[in-house]
């Protein structure tokens, strides 16, 4: 640990400008329009007439070095040495010359295996997190969910079928790192934390009676050691506790349940960002391919497709027809569970005579 | 642990039924990836074989623990394996946060050189990118996470952010590569990461803060959900009407199609259609970028472009989610002076975040506890009506102003609200 | 792991923090110290004396927010320029000052809740 000289500290964001394919240099701020080709190709034309095509495709996100020279090699040939990740982590290749699209995305399939795909009113590549792979919290996988939804999705990476696109994101414990989407995936939990007493001296107590929204932990004496204990009628589950105190354990193996919640937006457009709701709750954390909620999310999708306007995500398609028919065309079961509860319940209800009869 | 790069040997040999189940079907797989490269890495089967029990078992093994590299705060998601007994390779198998060019754009030479340093250090899988913003460097140990963090910045890449600080800021394509953008994102976020890295490295906030970046009200950045600090490009005056173009796509697409997905669906109901030209009532357009997004070459975002600032959002822990709201309806970013203006705002910001907020409370749940108003005015920002979606409905309120002496007596009775001028507020600044 | 301090063995973990809290006195903290490489002054001891004080009065440990907020106080006209005095903490400390502190101070060590996300 005492290297003898280290390297210099606090240098901030690389410059992005040495980033850059030469056309998105040249014609910085300048661009004029934009025309889609195909699903997944798209070409930017700037003010002087400059094209760039782009071809997106859709990676695992987790990848080996092989992988990652495999991505470099193919930018080296055919985009100048550039390349893109997107938000969604997809990759994005760049090129002025419109006969290499082809071979391009040849390339990219035979040589990565990734699809083309992901622009447009299609399914985007799914935002997840680290799951069981590294995190210290999950009851679920990420990386292995997102493989199982995308191999049964994948013609809906790869074409633009839906009334605008759909955002799908995976959370593997309560804390929900996934965010908001059109269609998200969490885990729920159902029993208040089991408390290792044994092992609590190993946290600050105030901190963790403190961190619950519930007001569910009190300080409390077992075996002549301080620790705490949680009013169990008080707990929602929420795990807060957990993340500060490994010894509050919220998971169990063979309760833990996947819940689908429908409608966030983040986007501006029309009538703004929205926070997603619930939808179905109660499915089986089965791993390795999830096929329930495969299954949900496919119903889910399909009831869009059919019933949404153009333009119209999740959302704003449920918003328009009602909760009553969404429950209608998906079959899925309305319960006292999706009434929402808490302080600001009352704004959730319906409150006027404005009833679908 | 010691690293066995070039002993091959001792590799356990894989055993997973269930990951294996992950190797079909159209989808990349990533457990086919990491096999592949286990061949190099051993600790990277057993990486696999650890995951294999964590589906066996629907089971986690990781433990969180505290890491971090000379001079900073952060950076390093730190994690111990509950069966270092059986993998002793993931005794220590920590994460290093690294701070990606603005817009995740790439040289192959600064990609290839991320990932070498990776490989010549730790179990060298990437992740591009977390929803952190950062890029993400799986599998060192201890010693290895400094000779790798030490490699790392001695080739130009440096640590992101985690804890109780400013984390990696995150950008959409902006003006590299959109013609949507209405300011620089990239050169915002590289100016604003540069500016507050000491914030981002060493911790000292109640807890994390983020801030994303989105050229338009389109947010490709997913800044209005997923920071605490959105900043998004919008435009003041009239947006750009090409009508040659219109009366293309009238003609083309019918003006049934115009009027079901543009005319109806302006939230404001502000654009009309008058024969083949479209009308755009500028004043009430509240720049949601629908109908640019539908006709999006015959429409633009006006010419004289900014910044929309909003703040507050965050996910469900504790109190609730919480949405970003309008903090600065407007601002120019240009000049040097603009940016000077916004770093101005986000100080004081902070500071009366910081001196009034409370343990593990992010600012959109201070605010929601403070109240905006109060917010507003420990920064010395001006009340603006666009901030709300209305004025309050609950008719309890203390008015500073109208408030009758102290029982104390200090202050006499105040002149009668209809005789007085409006108290206006001088910003702090 | 243990080690010795004026003839008593006192056990510590892998890193250097107290098994038993109750070992602590200032000769321990030196000891750890060095184990770290550092060279404890006056200020690193009034440090650790704040940080023993703070716990022993709120079970919890100052966080570099409290340090900077009520040591370090107003530096500057700007928020910025009040980094100072945690740049000051981390030339004591270079590596993560709250959890060094922890340690010299006997104290347990953070946990990683604050650290990730
Ligand atoms: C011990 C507690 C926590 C751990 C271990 C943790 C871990 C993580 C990790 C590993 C990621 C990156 C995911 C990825 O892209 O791979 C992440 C992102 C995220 N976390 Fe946490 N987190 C914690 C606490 C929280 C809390 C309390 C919140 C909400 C209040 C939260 C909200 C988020 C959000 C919204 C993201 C998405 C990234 C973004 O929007 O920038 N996390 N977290
Ligand atoms: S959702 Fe929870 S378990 Fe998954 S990465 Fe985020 S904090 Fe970890
Ligand atoms: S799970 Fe949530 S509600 Fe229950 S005790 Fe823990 S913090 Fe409180
Ligand atoms: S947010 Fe707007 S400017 Fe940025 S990439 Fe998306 S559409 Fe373009
Ligand atoms: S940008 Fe939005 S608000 Fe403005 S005219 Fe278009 S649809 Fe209406």
């Amino acid at each position: 640990m005492s290297a003898t000289k280290l390297a210099q500290r606090d240098q901030g964001a690389p410059d992005y400008t040495k980033c850059l394919h030469p056309a998105m240099v040249k014609n910085y701020g300048k661009w004029m329009e934009h025309e889609r080709i195909r699903p997944g190709v798209l070409v930017y034309t700037a003010e002087n007439g400059d094209k760039l095509y782009t071809v997106r495709a859709g990676s695992p996100r987790t990848m080996s070095p092989i992988t990652i020279r495999k991505i470099c090699d193919i930018a080296d040939r055919y985009c100048e040495g550039f390349l893109r990740f997107s938000t969604r982590t997809n990759v994005e290749f760049s090129l002025t010359k419109k006969e290499d699209i082809e071979p391009l995305i040849a390339a990219i399939e035979t040589e990565l295996g990734f699809p083309i795909g992901g622009t447009g009113a299609s399914i985007s590549n799914i935002a997840h997190t680290q799951g069981w792979l590294h995190c210290n919290l999950p009851a679920t996988d990420a990386a292995g969910a997102v493989k199982a939804l995308m191999d049964d999705l994948i013609d809906e990476f790869e074409n633009e079928n839906f009334p605008n696109r759909v955002k799908i994101s995976t959370s593997c414990c309560q804390i929900n790192c996934g965010r908001h989407s059109d269609i998200a995936i969490i885990v729920q939990h159902h029993h208040a934390p089991r408390i290792n007493h044994n092992n609590m001296q190993i946290c600050e107590l105030p901190k963790v009676v403190a961190i619950c929204p519930a007001a569910a932990i009190r300080p409390s004496v077992v075996d002549g050691n301080p620790t705490v204990e949680v009013v169990a009628e008080k707990c929602m589950y929420c795990g807060a506790c957990h993340g500060q105190c490994p010894s509050m354990e919220i998971r169990d193996a063979d309760t833990d349940s996947l819940s689908i919640w429908v409608g966030g937006k983040g986007a501006n457009t029309r009538g703004g960002p929205s926070l997603m709701k619930l939808a179905v709750w109660g499915l089986p954390n089965n791993p390795p391919r999830w096929p329930e909620v495969s299954e949900a999310v496919r119903t889910i999708l399909a009831a869009y497709r059919e019933g949404a306007k153009d333009w119209e995500r999740v959302g704003e398609w449920i918003e328009r027809i009602g909760w009553q028919r969404f429950f209608e065309k998906t079959g899925f079961p309305f319960t006292k569970y999706h009434i929402e509860d808490g302080p600001n319940a009352m704004w959730t209800y319906n409150r006027s005579t404005h009833v679908r009869i | 642990m010691a690293k066995k790069e070039d002993d091959k040997g001792t590799n356990p040999g894989l055993n997973t039924p269930l990951l294996d189940q992950l190797e079909g079907g159209p989808w990349p797989s990533f457990v086919s990836d990491l096999k592949q490269w286990s061949e190099t890495k051993p600790q990277v089967a057993q990486l696999l074989n650890q995951l294999e029990e964590s589906y066996e078992n629907r089971w986690n093994y990781w433990t969180g623990t505290v890491l971090n590299v000379s001079g900073y705060g952060g950076g390093v998601i730190a994690r111990l394996s509950d069966k270092a007994e059986k993998y002793p390779d993931l005794a220590e198998f920590h994460t290093i946060r690294v701070i990606p060019p603005p817009g995740f754009v790439y040289s192959t030479e600064r990609l290839r050189n991320l990932a070498d340093i990776c490989e010549k250090h730790g179990a060298g899988i990437l992740q591009l990118h977390g929803l952190t913003g950062d890029a993400l460097a799986l599998g060192f140990d201890n010693e290895s996470t400094f000779a790798a963090a030490e490699e790392l910045m001695a080739n130009g890449w440096d640590l992101g952010g985690s804890g109780a600080a400013l984390r990696s800021l995150q950008c959409c394509v902006g003006q590299a590569r959109c013609e949507m953008a209405c300011f620089d994102t990239m050169k915002t976020t590289r100016f604003l990461t540069n500016h507050y890295i000491d914030f981002l490295h060493r911790p000292e906030f109640m807890y994390k803060f983020k801030i994303k970046i989105s050229g338009c009200a389109n947010d490709c950045a997913n800044a209005m959900i997923g920071s605490d600090m959105p900043i998004m490009g919008t435009w003041r005056g009239p947006m750009q009407i090409d009508q040659e173009k219109v009366a293309e796509y009238i003609e083309e697409k019918g003006i049934e199609h115009v009027i079901d997905n543009v005319i109806t669906r302006c939230p404001t109901r502000c654009i009309s259609v008058k024969g083949k030209q479209l009308l755009v009532d500028d004043e009430n357009c509240v720049r949601c970028m629908h109908c640019i997004n539908v006709m999006h070459k015959a429409l633009k975002p006006g010419k004289d472009q900014g910044v929309t600032i909003c703040l507050g959002a965050k996910r469900t822990l504790k109190i609730g989610d919480t949405m970003s709201s309008v903090i600065v309806p407007f601002l120019k970013l240009d000049s040097e002076k603009d940016f000077e203006n916004l770093t101005d705002l986000i100080d004081r910001m902070w500071e009366f975040w910081n001196d009034n907020g409370m343990d593990h409370e992010r600012i959109g749940e201070f605010i929601a506890r403070v109240g905006l108003g109060t917010f507003l005015e420990g920064c010395g920002i001006e009340p603006d009506p666009r901030m709300v979606q209305s004025t309050r409905t609950s008719p309890y309120i203390n008015f500073e102003e109208l408030a009758p002496g102290n029982f104390e007596g200090e202050r006499t009775q105040q002149p009668k609200a209809w005789n007085r001028e409006p108290e206006t507020r001088e910003s702090t600044s | 792991m243990s080690i010795e301090v004026n003839g008593k063995v006192i056990e510590i973990d892998e890193e250097g923090y107290l098994v038993d809290r109750e070992d602590w006195s200032e000769d321990v903290s030196e000891a750890i110290a060095n184990r770290d490489g550092i060279d404890l002054k006056d200020e690193h001891m009034g440090l650790v004396d704040y940080f023993r004080d703070y716990y022993e009065e709120h079970q919890v440990h100052p966080t570099m927010h409290v340090l900077v907020q009520r040591l370090g106080g107003k530096i500057g006209e700007k928020f910025h320029e009040h980094k100072e005095y945690e740049k000051f903490l981390y030339m004591l400390f270079p590596t993560d000052p709250v959890s060094e502190l922890c340690k010299l101070a006997g104290l347990p060590k953070p946990l990683p809740s604050e650290h990730d996300g």
